[in-house]
């Protein structure tokens, strides 16, 4: 059992208000007057309030993103053979509908995949651009599913951290979160061993990072 | 397991061949059911009285989790969801209604409560959904009245996001419209997740091995005499629900659980799901064949039956030897709707009805119908087709 499972649990903090406040709401999309917005002082059923600010995560994680980074344009050649019947291409130079093209091979499959991004910039809301990390592939791919780009998001003292998924077992980093106080382990070392189930992972239904395993549900 | 697992077959095979659940009936909810509404114990227990081996990791698990004092002592896990539309990168406009908690204890009103869920309740966060939320059709993913089946928004903790629910795996889009609890062989999942799992299957066992299976037929669900391929349960509509109940529960990390409401009304929905299908003939050479050819397996109404050994059928074992699963034999699925299967079998090996009765085809396993002259052979095509 990791020494963080000894942690009460704590509202939600002012880290994660802190983050709200700048992560895109439904007003300000273009869904004009009438779009709903998600309450900013709601009280979602069976979740808690946002409380006033709270300590640091105790100890930096092992991965976590104290600087945006610029992704480079370079990208090796692609596995594709021609000639291979149905492929949708059989070399780079078939890929031309974004940047960077390159045919690459995917569950024996070859196809297109392009550089999705640069920067952090290039991707919507909070979106992280992961400088080659696509599955299968090193083209730089926006992973937008999480709730920050960096530390400075997370509050003073917070972490950013990539996190992995918890459906598939050969799943790269799929987004950033913020850590919490009520994080159940940092690193995936808390994980590990007789008591520790996989990895460190943050749990969206949790709203903080535990020890998770991979498994779909089914 | 074996000792438990032979009683349970012993058990069942004393029932008359073919019989499934009986339950729900038309009308007000059995005594059964709402049972399992008002006595923490109760869903427990159908769980304990169905698993068919005690010693696989499924069973272990929900033994040791599936009780007071641990996973029904969880918040109910009732989020604010939005509609998911292609594009969107934040959920936009009012959130759908919340649903009923506490429904008239009625057939009727648990079925439409089970297929609103079905569709709308969350099932599963699995970040990078917003890739297939972009372009839906490029992870067969369907669209129904401007919203994407199978996708959800949530108002998580730590901001809006996205979800699956059961749709996104048993709904299958077709040009006539979605097809309700039919696996969807298109939905890359694998794309999402970065898994190298053909569409249409998913890793469901946390084992530590990669053993996908294809997404299964949930309209026939109460024909079947054990639920899960490896005939993890037997069936019935309590060990449904309580199925339904821990894995939302695990897939969510443990964290919160569905109400018994939802989880019930999940279970009937799906039973429900049945009348859907046409039933069939029980005349005509199609028939005949039928019988002589598949029925010692395959009997009754729902044309189901008990489980098989694992070496029975052929099939490459692995994934019913997955150690959380496992129970020593395959589930023998109803064949109601087989016609509308895309991938059959738990590993997808074959596509369709016509590759299945195909005397040449490559595939090893299940070489049952195989011996038939041609005109016998049209004449069972055509009696799956009409069922």
């Amino acid at each position: 059992m990791n020494r963080l499972a000894l942690l009460p649990i704590l509202p939600l903090c002012a880290l994660w208000s802190c983050v709200r406040d700048e992560v895109e709401t439904p007003a300000d999309t273009d869904a004009g007057a009438d779009a709903a917005v998600l309450p900013a002082d709601a009280s979602p059923d069976g979740y808690v309030e946002p409380a006033d600010a709270l300590p640091p995560v105790p100890r930096v994680p092992e991965k976590h993103r104290p600087a945006a980074e610029m992704c480079d344009d370079l990208r090796t050649p692609g596995s594709a053979m021609p000639g291979i019947e149905g492929a949708s291409c059989g070399a780079d130079a078939d890929c031309t509908d974004g940047d960077n093209g390159r045919c690459v091979d995917f569950r024996g499959d070859q196809q297109c995949n392009y550089d999705e991004c640069f920067a952090d910039a290039d991707c919507p809301g909070m979106g992280v651009c992961a400088c080659g990390g696509g599955f299968w592939s090193d083209n730089n791919v926006c992973l937008n599913d999480g709730n920050c780009r960096t530390d400075a998001d997370c509050g003073e003292g917070g972490a950013c951290s990539p996190t992995l998924g918890d459906c598939g077992d050969y799943a790269g980093v799929v987004a950033y979160y913020c850590h919490t106080p009520t994080d159940e382990c940092v690193d995936d070392a808390d994980c590990t061993g007789t008591a520790g189930r996989g990895y460190c992972a943050y749990n969206p239904a949790a709203g903080h990072w535990m020890c998770s395993d991979a498994q779909c549900v089914g | 397991m074996r000792g438990r697992a032979l009683v349970g077959l012993l058990v069942a095979a004393s029932t008359a061949c073919g019989e499934a659940a009986a339950d729900p009936e038309p009308g007000a909810l059995s005594a059964d059911a709402v049972r399992y509404l008002e006595d923490p114990a109760a869903g427990p227990a159908a769980l304990e009285a169905a698993l068919v081996n005690l010693d696989n990791g499924y069973a272990r698990d929900r033994r040791a989790h599936y009780r007071v004092g641990d996973w029904l002592d969880l918040p109910e896990w009732r989020p604010r969801v939005y509609p998911a539309r292609p594009g969107e990168t934040r959920p936009v406009g009012a959130p759908l209604a919340a649903p009923e908690t506490d429904p008239p204890r009625e057939t009727d009103a648990f079925r439409a409560l089970g297929e609103a869920l079905f569709f709308d309740y969350p099932v599963q966060f699995v970040p990078g959904l917003s890739v297939a939320l972009a372009d839906p059709a490029r992870f067969g993913l369907g669209v129904t009245d401007g919203r994407v089946d199978g996708l959800i928004w949530v108002d998580a903790p730590g901001g809006p996001a996205l979800a699956l629910t059961c749709a996104a795996c048993h709904s299958r889009p077709t040009t006539a419209g979605r097809v309700e609890g039919l696996g969807n062989p298109d939905f890359d999942l694998a794309r999402v997740v970065g898994s190298a799992w053909p569409p249409g299957m998913a890793d469901v066992t946390a084992d530590g091995r990669d053993d996908p299976m294809s997404f299964p037929d949930l309209r026939a669900v109460r024909f079947q005499h054990t639920l899960n391929r490896a005939a993890t349960l037997r069936n019935g509509l309590l060990p449904l629900a309580a199925r339904a109940e821990t894995q939302i529960i695990a897939s969510l990390g443990g964290v919160a659980r569905p109400p018994r409401t939802y989880a019930l009304a999940l279970a009937v929905y799906l039973f429900e799901l049945s009348e859907t299908l046409p039933a069939p003939a029980t005349t005509g050479r199609g028939r005949a064949v039928f019988d002589a050819a598949c029925a010692h397996c395959h009997a009754g109404d729902g044309l189901a039956g008990e489980p098989v050994p694992i070496d029975r059928i052929g099939a490459d074992p692995y994934l019913a030897e997955s150690p959380e699963r496992r129970t020593g034999y395959w589930q023998v699925p109803s064949l109601r709707g087989v016609a509308d299967r895309e991938r059959l079998f738990a590993g997808g090996e074959v596509e369709g009805l016509d590759a299945l009765l195909d005397p040449g085809r490559a595939w090893p396993g299940h070489r049952f119908g195989l011996v038939l002259d041609a005109a016998d052979r049209a004449a069972l095509l055509t009696f799956l087709r009409s069922i």
